[in-house]
């Protein structure tokens, strides 16, 4: 276990996150993150950001007549290069 | 030993397909992923009008360099590539900036002290105050950053693409990646923290 400080969780907690670190790199600072009051903190609070924006960005459907306006060309410029 | 192949079902020779079955493979692997580009669509331009435009044209330009894209590779972060750059380029044509709240220009500093600024003292109120933060707002607050901000934390945080993914979509080294997430989501969190102040939600005097 190598030891790390507050800067180092600070550069390092989005990567950590979004599960860009290496195990042993996670650990590390995971067992700072344990200890330390300030960086939980910190940790759990993008988390969360993290975790609204996925919420709100809930999006509705494509509408039906976008996807049918996509299938229609798709299928007129396959037509028109095969008659070629 | 006979070891089934896993990519044997998309095995195609995108060289001698004809004209109907490349368009039938690509209604059947592109079509699926048009609610996602909508919505990733919806979020860059903020108009339902304008991201309909988008996501045709993307679907069109997909279609006719569908024969360069290699099957068996990432097709969704392929789309997502040819989405975010037309986007890029149709605010540009209509020279139109999208609205933007910070830039890019802002110095990493600056962010670092709005950053400690807003965090001291008030997390346990901050947070308190994400949990009960209506979508509207959310989604307000992304409309003000910069675009590229914007997609970034969409990609990873919406999507969950990896940051070699969004390197790949966004045409940006990693660090790129990772400095926009990370100034991106700064950003955010100050936006939603002034909200929060402006309703009187974690200044700490409300339940003074």
């Amino acid at each position: 276990m190598r030891e790390i400080d507050c800067s180092t969780v600070e550069q390092k907690v989005h990567q950590f996150l979004d599960g860009e670190l290496t195990e042993r790199e996670a650990d590390d600072l995971r067992h700072h993150i344990d200890a330390c009051a300030h960086c939980l903190d910190e940790t759990d609070l993008i988390d969360a950001l993290k975790k609204l924006v996925k919420r709100s960005c809930a999006c509705p459907p494509a509408p039906a007549a976008l996807r049918l306006r996509i299938v229609t060309q798709i299928q007129s410029v396959t037509v028109t290069r095969f008659e070629f | 030993m006979n070891l089934p192949s896993t990519d044997a079902p998309d095995e195609v020779d995108v060289a001698t397909e004809t004209p109907q079955e490349r368009s039938a493979r690509f209604e059947r692997d592109a079509l699926p992923y048009l609610d996602q580009l909508y919505g990733a669509a919806l979020r860059m331009a903020r108009n339902p009008a304008d991201a309909e435009d988008v996501v045709q044209e993307a679907y069109a330009k997909a279609f006719a360099s569908f024969h360069q894209f290699k099957p068996g590779t990432n097709l969704k972060a392929w789309l997502y590539r040819i989405l975010t750059n037309t986007y890029i380029n149709s605010y540009r044509k209509k020279q139109r900036q999208p609205q933007e709240g910070f830039g890019e220009d802002i110095e990493d500093w600056q962010l670092a002290a709005a950053e400690k600024h807003t965090s001291t003292g008030l997390r346990s109120a901050e947070m308190d105050a994400l949990d009960r933060m209506p979508d509207s707002v959310v989604t307000d607050a992304m409309g003000q950053l910069a675009p590229d901000f914007r997609m970034a934390v969409y990609l990873a945080d919406v999507e969950g693409f990896s940051y070699k993914e969004i390197a790949e979509i966004m045409g940006t080294p990693i660090g790129t990646v990772m400095s926009r997430l990370n100034r991106g989501r700064t950003q955010l969190r100050k936006l939603l923290a002034d909200h929060a102040a402006s309703l009187g939600i974690g200044t700490g005097d409300r339940d003074a």
